[in-house]
């Protein structure tokens, strides 16, 4: 009990001090807003601050839990200093919306505490949105990774996840998560209670909290619900500027814009939302909008700034891990980029976007999560096209909701569901005629009534993402929080056993992730980097035919002295192309080579090494699709004799083409073969599987934990000892295996 | 202020991707003849398995996945220090070979010393996998495992012996 009354404090504690530092925020505001207002809005108004003075603290490699409540009581004495007084109250709502509120907020706000409380198990909260937290308090601050292209996002959130953690570990950073998942509907109350709409801020407030990815987003430790509330948040501050303008105002709402950026990078667009907002209004009221803008962008960029320059300092890339094209660095391919853009955009089990709606309304099993099947009335908020008010909403809606095309999962609708509930509520309870709008909290209550747990799994699919009632035994750590997880957290058993086998500072690569929250160890995720790529593809290539280094593509030519050889890539297609090794000859035999040698490539010039290292079981990639004008250079010191050229390459580039320019003794760049001819395939180099162990070796690889049903598991398993590995410890649905000669 | 914070950011994508590198350590070449190339457990799809054969085994993978054995086909296989032995040798009996020879008995050596024995009844799919006796393996070193059927079949065209389908056969710890 002790244990869960310290992660209860641990969110409360989190929540308050994001609440006081939006209040001694909003107190040095000159707006005139209501009770409810201001207490809507301080949530999302602190969060900014809180997270840039964790910022600081990591930066400085002092985050620590003296520290961090030393600044929780910062900020909780700035908001006791500036406390409001005087507030006056909000125009009030009907009392058979109240009544619906209450009956709809008091279940499911307890629903979703004892979820939250409980520990956390969300796929994403348990591998890296809490892993990375993980490791920054370990670190004491930010810690260089590249080998996580999650780590490389922008993490506003995961930071006040760190100042929850730090006092109560996982849950508490759940807990946090939920308090802005309390926000929200606050938020859209408030809203609707400003602009006279009262009910539609109630029946919105209903639909997104009773909502079951809302629920169950919310109440773990992901950031969508919390970048939800805060673009909410960016509109209903450029809404108050339109009526209060002000600099401080612009400068409120651009530091919210930017933290929405801070947050996660698909909420970019509140950024030029907030502008072109702020700036229509002050072009019609004629006001200086140079003055306004430029305070709401410095403000922004105050907040978007310090995550560029983290990722341009650790990763050479301020966006990583996307715009690789454009900031080409060692740490995440151009390759897997596009694939994993693909991937998002098209979920495996989605054939059509026509299977969108009934997915993401009450099927939920291919895009994880659902809205519920009273969102699909969206559709009727565009009967109030007429009025501002919803033209305002269902705008910001869209432009918010524009990212879902980028990531089609269900939680990629929680921006713009919000918008789209309010301005549905101000349909149901403003258009339609007075004596039809009981339908309004029929609808609401109906929602709520579908979207309890017990009644989602009645109509969602098996295997959707979606709430169980939960197990009040483990939010109160009556039931050990090993034992929970041990049930609920698939890989959970294995990621403590990969802890127990393995000590402290090694590498481990895995090829699916772990739920690397509970495991203090550097998991290397292969997808997740390039380096975790270049690892596997060095492990798979005794695996798979089409990677065996036994292709070989030769160029031959006239005798004569060459002091650089380019190999150029002539073709353009959809394959990376690849070079196990490049080898030299003159008159039959191969050049040696030299120190004076040295070696380039246009395309992962990080990787040219591998063609050129005598090691069969590695090769250069390009790690981006073929295009003309790739190449790869070998520069021999001083001109040598060579008439052949031979590149002993996989099977697995079909589109590949080639020509062979070389730089004479004169200085003069000739062609030397215009295509590549194929001889006949060589055997398979001995000892592959070794030549590969030892490389990972020498890679510092220090373990490589398989999972039974992974593909491979079999081979490993079996050929072990030919692999250079040994089994170190097995079960929990995997094998952890170390190199027989360390 | 913008123009300058902006065009700092674009600076990581004004370096030549290009750069010249030295040559990287090169890798000594692993041979066939070194021991620890050498396996306790092959599979025949492995590209490797050839370098295991002693005899009687075909050079020529079927549908990527099994070979042909004559009436006596054996390998060697290196067995590190420390493993210990099981016997596992997967293998089939082919109905057409079992019209001719019908009911088939398999009998296991290891290092020259009988094994064990299998009895196939029926044509299809076995997996044979006992403990080895202690002292029969020989850690750290070569081990030769051999398997012998008692009636192969012979092809009347140029007297050729087909025993089993073979699959996987070595030692496992």
């Amino acid at each position: 009990m002790p244990e869960a009354a310290r992660i209860l404090f641990a969110g409360l504690f989190t929540a308050a001090v994001c609440l006081a530092a939006g209040t001694a925020m909003l107190s040095r505001l000159p707006l005139r807003l209501t009770r409810g207002e201001h207490w809507a809005l301080a949530l999302p108004l602190g969060a900014p601050l809180v997270s840039m003075a964790v910022f600081l603290t990591c930066a400085l490699g002092i985050a620590r839990v003296p520290v961090f409540a030393a600044i929780g009581v910062a900020f909780l004495a700035a908001a006791a200093w500036r406390w409001p007084r005087r507030l006056p109250p909000a125009p009030g709502i009907p009392r058979r919306w109240r009544g619906t509120a209450a009956f709809i907020a008091i279940p499911f706000g307890v629903l979703y505490l004892l979820h939250a409380w409980s520990p956390e198990y969300s796929p994403d909260g348990a591998s890296y949105h809490l892993g990375v937290v993980g490791r920054y308090l370990r670190a004491h601050g930010f810690e260089r990774i590249t080998t996580n292209m999650y780590a490389n996002l922008s993490q506003g959130v995961e930071l006040l996840f760190l100042f929850a953690y730090a006092f109560g570990r996982h849950s508490a950073a759940a807990l946090t998560h939920l308090a802005f998942l309390g926000a929200l509907p606050a938020l859209l109350l408030a809203y609707g209670r400003r602009t006279g709409c009262g009910g539609a801020g109630a029946f919105a407030a209903c639909l997104v909290f009773a909502s079951p990815v809302f629920g169950i987003d919310g109440a773990s430790a992901y950031n969508d619900v919390a970048v939800a509330a805060l673009l909410l948040t960016v509109f209903y501050l450029t809404r108050l500027w339109a009526e209060q303008p002000s600099l401080p105002l612009a400068a409120a709402a651009g530091m919210v814009a930017g933290f929405c950026y801070g947050c996660k990078y698909t909420a970019f667009l509140a950024v030029p939302y907030g502008l072109l907002a702020i700036g229509f209004s002050a072009w019609r009221k004629r006001l200086p909008w140079a003055a306004h803008l430029g305070v709401f962008s410095a403000a922004a960029l105050a907040m978007i700034a310090p995550w560029l320059i983290r990722n341009w300092v650790y990763l050479d890339n301020p966006f990583s891990p996307l715009l690789n094209r454009w900031f080409p660095n060692p740490y995440v391919h151009i390759s897997f980029e596009e694939e994993y853009r693909h991937l998002m955009r098209h979920y495996e089990g989605i054939r059509s976007y026509g299977m969108i709606p009934a997915q993401v309304l009450y099927r939920g099993e291919f895009l994880a999560g659902i809205l519920g099947p009273v969102f699909g009335l969206a559709p009727l908020a565009l009967l109030g096209l007429r009025r501002p008010q919803v033209r305002a909403l269902l705008l910001a809606g869209v432009v918010f909701g524009l990212p879902y095309f980028t990531n089609i999962g269900c939680r990629f609708l929680i921006p713009a569901a919000p918008f789209a509930a309010l301005a549905l509520g101000m349909v149901l309870t403003g258009v339609l005629p007075a004596r039809m709008r009981w339908l309004a909290v029929a609808v609401a209550l109906g929602h709520g009534w579908l979207s309890w747990p017990t009644q989602v799994e009645k109509y969602s699919a098996p295997g959707a993402w979606r709430m169980p009632l939960p197990d009040w035994r483990a939010a109160l750590r009556l039931k050990p929080e090993s034992e929970f997880l041990q049930e609920r957290l698939g890989g959970y058993g294995l990621a403590r056993l990969v802890e127990r086998s393995t000590e402290p500072g090694a590498r481990i690569l895995v090829f699916t992730p772990l739920p690397d929250a509970y495991c203090e160890r550097d998991l290397l995720v292969a997808y997740q980097s390039a380096e975790g790529n270049q690892l596997r593809d060095i492990l798979f290539t005794p695996l798979m035919p089409e990677a065996l280094p036994v292709g070989r593509q030769e160029f031959a030519f006239d005798p004569g002295r060459y002091r650089r050889l380019r190999i150029e890539q002539t073709a353009a297609g959809s394959e990376l192309w690849s070079i196990s090794e490049a080898r030299l000859y003159h008159r039959g035999q191969e050049l040696t080579r030299a120190a004076s040698w040295r070696i380039r490539a246009s395309a992962n010039p990080w990787g040219i090494g591998d063609a050129f290292d005598n090691n069969p079981a590695t090769r250069w990639r390009s790690w981006q699709r073929i295009e003309p004008g790739m190449s790869v250079e070998i520069d021999l010191g001083a001109p040598a004799g060579v008439d052949r050229v031979v590149l002993e390459m996989s099977n697995d580039q079909y589109q590949v083409r080639m020509r062979l320019a070389g730089l004479d003794a004169d200085g003069h760049w000739r062609t030397l073969a215009e295509t590549a001819a194929a001889t006949e395939s060589a055997p398979v180099p001995a000892a592959l599987r070794r030549a590969a162990g030892l490389e990972l070796q020498a890679r510092r690889v220090d373990y490589v934990v398989v999972r039974d049903d992974e593909w491979g598991a079999e081979d490993f398993r079996s050929q072990a000892d030919a692999w250079g590995m040994t089994p170190v410890a097995a079960g929990d649905g995997g094998v952890v295996y170390r190199w027989i000669h360390p | 202020m913008r123009v300058v914070l902006f065009s700092l950011l674009l600076l990581p994508a004004c370096r030549p991707p290009g750069d010249w590198q030295p040559l990287p350590f090169q890798r000594p070449a692993l041979t066939a003849n070194d021991e620890s190339v050498l396996r306790s457990f092959v599979r025949m799809s492995d590209p490797e398995a050839p370098r295991h054969f002693l005899g009687g085994i075909s050079s020529s993978l079927e549908a990527g996945s099994w070979r042909w054995t004559r009436k006596r086909p054996e390998l060697k296989l290196f067995v590190r220090p420390g493993s210990v032995g099981r016997l596992r040798v997967e293998f089939a009996v082919a109905e057409d070979t079992f019209r001719e020879t019908g009911p088939v008995r398999v009998a296991f050596f290891v290092n020259g010393s009988r094994a064990g024995e299998q009895r196939c009844p029926r044509p299809g799919q076995y997996a044979y996998e006992q403990p080895l006796p202690t002292g029969l393996l020989r850690p750290g070193a070569l081990n030769t495992l051999a398997f012998e059927v008692d009636k192969a079949w012979i092809s009347p065209a140029d007297g050729e012996a087909l025993g089993l389908i073979l699959l996987a056969a070595g030692f496992l710890p």
